[in-house]
């Protein structure tokens, strides 16, 4: 029996899951789509469901419409016609994802979720709420943006935000969310000694880190220099564009990245770090944002190239050892650290890096917290189901600062943990060294939590 | 085409629970309601039902919109879709009951969902009702001192594991998709998974279940806490494929993790080599937890995913072996391993380091289906399996056919018990590609018929699988599973058009054959095929039931030649139905004072005592039932093999009779009872039908269980004629230690309580009271513990000291235990009381001391199985009452009592009939209408 040996089967040394022979044949009833371009990462999908039990919107709702692998069908029922783009049921369903990429981590296939997600939000555009809308549309434009995280930290430093947040539903949840903003560890500020033999390294200050956490911006800061490296400057970067993409503004996206490119090659820096994980899953994949733009997609992918979360650049080197920190703290993995960076061991080594830290271990630290950006206020009910069991996590753990390094995760958690009455607050990793590091100093005192 | 139904069911009559109707009035119903339609939840009906629904779940869990429904048209096989008309989602067990009792009053078809991870299209609802219970997901009690666990049937397989991996316990069956799949589905498919070549399926994995019938009856099967009586409607109701009903909750049985594990991987360069590695070792007698076995083109795939294990890219073939147990002795298996690799040429052995490293090697394994995914949009995948010793020539038809037609196929499989998974990655909008996969997939599952193998080992025949039912099963085989599906559903509205193609009991025979897309015509070789026929006609190309329609496999039907004893059985009993004379089956005459006295004169022997087939090298042995034990254990002596059932009550017993009283003996401690034992068996009914359930290799799910139900049947459903029962090899070492127990309540109470907690891998362990000492030739002044030891050197020698430890230990003759199974006197009742296991000290403690128990009694016990069994002589039968009046009343956990031999006029006060439910009496009437076989036996009312 002649007939053209199909399926090859690749080497070792294969391309990745959308290597050419993938491509569905097929054709498409939504030509031309974002989803159309990206539908053969479809076709990876072997129905195995091994997504099912690591999706918080599965284990909230109990829906395979709410499942990775439903929500796959749900895009193969776009791209092959049976399912209308405008269709309520694959909208509702697609806008419950959070976007977390926990199901990439359990897929064998590697089915690339993340990116059909965004696809497909791009091309059957969610309704989302009027304040959703208005910080898609601040985060896009600086002058905007920095007047109302002025305002924000005014209403913080007031305890206006503090009293607000005892209100119930979704204002005084954000409330809730701005006031855990506040330091868990008083700052101490100090100069980093360090040689800047590692090179130069710049930071990417970010949208709600720089306004809001900016105290961790600069302890990134100092830390990195104590750690070896010389920071650069990179004036004219914007915001990543990750809330646009994750909701399918990719025009958005596309234009923070270029000017991001920009901004980051004309700094000089050998690395860009970056201390916000949504920020940084979002830059390392700048390439294959920019990679249909010919004027920028080799320029993209150099630059993401060089990004480090600044967790994988202190665990390289070493980090430092400084002074004790007394604390018993509990570690919860961000979604975009963990899954879609792949960075598991690197925040756990800063942690244990620290003398007189206690680390207690967390039940389901890889499960999402519920924040995935703005999700929290387009699904404020699922995030708060997916929210619950996390706080209730921490609690078991007895642990009175939980550090992770994601300021949607900060906020969520904190916001819940404060709202729960709990006498836990959140915390950055970096916060914790820099605490540390301060604490090594002459005439330092040991800092305790507030 | 087949037309549209004309009727719905809701034509059909009231269900069985809420009407006193026969299960042969309804049968008789169904072919009056003529040729089969489709089932399905009219149109009309749909609203209606959806709101009845609602009521119950609530409106968020009622699905009927088609675009919420289009994520469940399909489980884990990506080929098939079926579009269900309703889906709705209980969140409790009070929910689920309401809701199949509000399908019951509508007659309404549905089909029961977990996960939907199933290969065999078995949760897939064609214009039914789906029913999901993802969210029945609880735990509702973890017993870890007797390790066994209630959950919910939502509960995934891997949370089970997790939850109890604290206390050193685990839930032994693992598929691959442990990760994701229930258990509810894992009962309903008997799934397998790597480690089930040493540990069992979940068949051996399950004490109990409650379930709800699809007339809305609910009914506990098994014994939570004990040992089960009557009909082991248990074992039919595993793997029955959500055809009988659903779960409400399970029992299931927690294994303690082995004291050690190694694992290692060998790589080959010819798969031939591999494939006697694989025999080599089985043969030495060394069980291992898992012989898995990848190719060159699944391995090229795992390597180039993410989860890539560092397998030689360019072996031909790897093996993976896992060893676990006891320390003492594991190396000296694992050097064994190692060097028949080795000897088998393989390339290099590897021992896994560490944790990390060994799951890493696991890690490739478990998820080499997913890696398969990235090699082409689509995949087909089989589950065949063969006898162990055809794995070379089977794998080399394979290749050959691959290579013919063209295709890529990629096998990764569990070698130990030959169960195949060929998987094609092909393009399904390739339309030539995808008509040579499905040749291919035809012609593939066709050589492992031929090699004597099954057409599932594990993924259930469900939808994808049901046209190949024929060419394994006669007709009479398959009516039989019908008639035992009209016990449990007789409406059959619990998944509907699965694994068996029902038309109607009556109407099942010959008839015309159906191509896809033409008329009705026959294809004139007597294939017995469904007639709607909704496999066929909308099977999609690439799977195995397309091939089976498309004439890519020549339709056969199994070879339905029957011996002659078999057809003289047959024809006796149909004699006997037209006479109505009852029938007395005596076997070979050996234990006929077993068991209640039977009403029945007329005796119907069974001579043939041939051993039918007997391959040493697959350790499978087929034998007639008239065949005594003591012959077929001398058989496989010759081979260095053994049988292990090893009933107490005597030797002379033939295998017929261990096997319908479902006796056990000491050996059911390591190996279990007759149900563990016995891979098929060919069965007479009482309607006359010769069936045959299961098959020759140790690994078979196809079609529901006829084997487990006829063992412990008493001959009441049909004459066993036939069985095949798996067969061991013997251990280099085997030794009897006999250890002294105190002589009061305390002493040997606090003796069983350390002995719980030794790590001990022994073959036998039973304790006796003095009497039974005596009798045995030891000091009848004190209780002992026997234990049977056996393996290699170290390990025994490692049991031995661990066991010196409880008290003085002398070695002893091993003729001990055969002395053991026989000392009962004649005229002596025999009960057996079973409870947990962590109630056996106080209870043994209470009845073994001299004077405990009337003079002369005699107690034995097996106290990992929690079964004490007394036998009480002649003269202290008047006590007898009292004595267990008093039993019954001991603090302890709950007892069952099973009485095995008894005066004739002690049976009614002492023993209750155990086949009195009303599930049991429906499956008596099915099996055995006319009561011809051995009425009484079982005590049921005659009707």
């Amino acid at each position: 029996m002649t007939g053209a040996r199909t399926a090859e089967l690749p080497g070792p040394t294969t391309a990745g899951p959308l290597a050419p022979h993938h491509a569905a044949t097929a054709a498409c009833a939504i030509p031309g789509t974002p989803l159309d371009f990206a539908k053969a990462g479809i076709d990876a999908c072997v129905h195995c469901g091994f997504c099912l039990q690591a999706c918080p919107t599965y284990l909230a709702l109990a829906d395979e419409n709410d499942s990775p692998r439903g929500r796959i069908l749900l895009m193969r029922g776009l791209v092959e016609g049976t399912l209308a783009p405008d269709d309520p049921t694959v909208r509702t369903h697609i806008d419950r994802c959070l976007g977390c990429r926990g199901c990439e981590t359990a897929c064998p296939s590697g089915v690339p979720y993340g990116h059909l997600l965004e696809a497909t939000r791009a091309t059957i555009p969610g309704r989302h709420p009027f304040v959703a809308r208005t910080v898609l549309v601040a985060f896009r434009h600086g002058w905007m943006l920095r007047p109302i995280l002025a305002g924000a930290r005014l209403l913080r430093a007031t305890g206006i935000a503090r009293l607000l947040s005892r209100l119930p539903g979704p204002l005084g949840f954000a409330m809730a969310m701005l006031d855990s903003t506040r330091q868990s560890l008083p700052h101490r500020t100090y100069e980093p000694a360090g040689d800047g033999s590692r090179g130069r390294a710049a930071v990417l200050l970010g949208c709600v880190m720089e306004g809001l956490f900016g105290d961790t911006n600069r302890a990134t800061e100092r830390v990195l220099a104590v750690n070896g490296w010389a920071i650069a400057d990179a004036p004219g970067q914007r915001c990543c564009g990750a809330l646009h993409a994750h909701a399918g503004d990719l025009d958005a996206a596309r234009e923070l990245a270029r000017a991001n490119v920009r901004a980051f090659e004309a700094s000089g820096a050998d690395t860009i770090a970056v201390n916000a994980a949504g920020c940084g899953a979002m830059m390392k994949e700048y390439g294959m944002l920019l990679a249909a733009d010919p004027e920028y997609a080799e320029r993209a992918a150099k630059v993401s190239a060089r990004v480090r979360d600044i967790s994988e650049l202190l665990a390289l080197a070493g980090p430092a050892r400084g002074g004790p920190v007394d604390a018993t703290v509990t570690y919860d993995a961000p979604c975009h650290l963990q899954h879609a960076q792949r960075i598991t061991a690197p925040p756990l080594a800063v942690l244990a890096a620290i003398p007189g830290l206690t680390l207690v271990p967390l039940v389901d630290s890889d499960q999402c917290c519920g924040a995935a950006g703005i999700y929290n206020l387009v699904e404020p009910e699922v995030s708060n189901a997916v929210l619950e069991p996390k706080l209730a996590n921490i609690e078991r753990t007895g642990a009175k600062l939980v550090a992770t390094g994601n300021p949607g995760c900060l906020m969520q958690i904190g916001a819940g943990l404060q709202r729960a009455g709990s006498r836990a607050t959140t915390i950055h990793p970096v916060d914790l060294l820099d605490a540390s590091y301060a604490a090594s100093l002459p005439n330092a005192s040991n800092p305790a939590a507030r | 085409m087949v037309a549209p139904p004309e009727r719905s069911l809701v034509a059909l009559r009231a269900p069985l629970y809420l009407e006193k109707v026969s299960t042969a009035a309804v049968i008789a119903s169904l072919a009056e309601t003529g040729p089969d339609t489709r089932p399905e939840l009219a149109p009309a009906d749909i609203a209606s039902t959806a709101k009845r629904l609602a009521a119950i779940v609530g409106e968020r869990r009622v699905l009927a919109r088609p675009a919420e429904l289009f994520t469940y048209t399909a489980d884990g096989l990506p080929g098939y879709r079926k579009q269900p008309a309703l889906a709705v989602f209980p969140g409790t067990r009070d929910e689920v009951v309401a809701v199949v009792r509000a399908l019951a009053e509508a007659h309404v078809p549905f089909v029961a969902r977990g996960a939907g991870t199933g290969l065999s299209g078995g949760a897939l609802a064609d214009h039914v009702v789906l029913v999901g219970l993802q969210r029945l997901t609880r735990i509702l009690d973890v017993d870890v001192d007797n390790a066994r666990a209630v959950v919910e049937p939502g509960t995934v397989n891997a949370v089970i594991s997790r939850a109890v991996v604290g206390h050193g316990l685990h839930f032994a069956p693992d598929p691959s998709s442990q990760a994701a799949c229930t258990i509810g589905g894992n009962v309903a498919e008997n799934a397998g998974g790597p480690h089930c070549l040493k540990y069992g399926v979940t068949l051996n994995h399950v004490h109990a279940l409650t379930v709800v019938l699809p007339s809305g009856e609910i009914v506990a099967l098994g014994n939570p806490a004990g040992e089960s009586d009557g009909y082991d409607l248990l074992g039919a109701f595993i793997g029955s494929e959500g055809c009988f009903g659903v779960v409400l909750d399970a029992t299931v049985r927690l294994s303690r993790d082995p004291q050690a594990v190694r694992t290692l991987l060998a790589d080959f360069t010819d798969v031939d080599d591999a494939a006697r590695a694989v025999s080599g070792i089985i043969a030495t007698g060394i069980v291992p937890a898992a012989l898995e076995m990848m190719d060159n083109p699944t391995i090229r795939a795992v390597e180039a995913s993410v989860y890539a294990a560092g397998y030689p890219a360019d072996a031909a073939a790897v093996l993976l072996i896992e060893l676990d147990g006891l320390a003492a002795g594991l190396d000296t298996d694992v050097e064994r391993v190692a060097s028949i690799c080795r000897d088998a040429r393989a390339r290099g052995v590897r021992i896994a380091a560490d944790a990390a490293e060994r799951a890493r090697l696991w890690q490739g394994r478990k998820k080499a289906f997913g890696a398969m995914g990235r090699v082409a949009p689509h995949l087909v995948v089989q589950d065949a399996v063969v006898p162990r010793t055809k794995l070379p020539e089977t794998l080399a038809r394979i290749r050959e056919i691959g290579a013919r037609h063209g295709v890529t196929v990629c096998n990764v499989f569990h070698a130990g018990d030959g169960n195949l998974h060929p998987n094609i990655p092909y393009d399904a909008s390739n339309a030539d590609e995808s008509a040579r996969v499905e040749r291919a997939m035809g012609e593939i599952m066709r050589a492992c018929i031929d090699a004597g193998g099954t057409i599932t080992g594990e993924h259930g025949v469900g939808l994808d699988k049901i046209d190949y039912m024929p060419l394994v099963f006669s007709d009479d085989s398959l009516a039989t599973m019908c008639q035992l599906r009209d016990v449990f559903d007789p409406e059959r509205r619990a998944n509907p058009m699965k694994v068996v193609p029902i038309h109607s009991c009556r109407e099942w025979g010959p008839h015309a054959g159906h191509r896809r897309g033409e008329a009705h015509e026959s294809s004139g070789s007597g294939y017995a095929h469904d007639d709607v026929g909704v496999a066929t006609s909308d099977a999609p190309l690439g799977t195995a039931a397309g091939a089976v329609a498309d004439g890519a496999v020549a339709p056969r039907r199994a070879a339905p030649a029957v011996r002659e004893e078999t057809a003289r059985i047959r024809d006796a009993i149909a004699a006997a139905r037209d006479a109505g004379t009852p029938l007395r089956i005596a076997g070979a005459g050996t234990w006929l004072d077993a068991g209640r006295p039977s009403s029945a004169t007329t005796m119907l022997e069974l001579r043939d005592d041939a051993i039918v087939e007997y391959n040493p090298g697959d350790l499978t042995m087929t034998a007639r039932a008239g065949a005594s034990l003591a012959a077929l254990g001398q058989a496989a002596r010759a081979n260095g093999q053994f049988l292990a059932l090893d009933p107490f009550g005597g030797d002379r017993g033939t295998l017929g009779a261990t096997l319908a009283t479902a006796s056990a003996g000491p050996l059911a401690h390591a190996f279990g009872t007759p149900r563990d034992n016995v891979l098929g068996v060919e069965l007479v009914t009482g309607r006359g039908l010769v069936a045959r359930g299961g098959g020759r290799v140790v690994k078979n799910v196809a079609g529901f269980d006829l084997t487990r139900l006829a063992i412990g049947s008493w001959g009441t459903l049909g004459v066993i004629t036939e069985a095949t029962v798996r067969l061991r090899a013997m251990p280099e070492h085997d030794r009897t230690l006999a250890i002294a127990l105190a002589a009061d309540a305390r002493g040997v109470a606090a003796a069983l309580e350390r002995l719980r907690l030794l790590p001990l891998a022994a073959w036998s362990m039973e304790v006796v009271n003095g009497t039974v000492a005596a009798a045995l030739g030891l000091d009848g002044g004190r209780s002992w513990l026997l234990a049977r030891i056996a393996g290699n050197e170290p390990l025994v020698r490692a049991q031995a000291g661990t066991l010196a430890a409880l008290g003085d230990t002398a070695a002893v003759d091993a003729a001990v235990w055969q002395r053991l199974r026989t000392i009962e006197p004649a005229d002596a009742a025999v009960a057996r009381v079973s409870t947990l296991p962590s109630a056996m000290p106080a209870l043994l403690g209470d009845a073994l001391p001299a004077g405990a128990l009337p003079d002369g009694t005699m107690v034995h016990a097996t106290p990992s199985r929690g079964v004490i069994r007394c036998i009480v002589p002649h003269h202290a039968l008047g006590d007898l009452r009292h004595a267990v009046g008093r039993a019954r009343r001991h603090p302890s956990a709950p007892l069952t009592w099973i009485w095995e031999r008894l005066p004739a006029d002690q049976w009614p006060a002492l023993a209750p009939s155990p086949v009195a439910s009303r599930l049991a009496r429906r499956t008596r009437d099915s099996f055995d209408p006319a009561h011809i076989l051995n009425p009484g036996i079982l005590g049921e009312a005659t009707a």
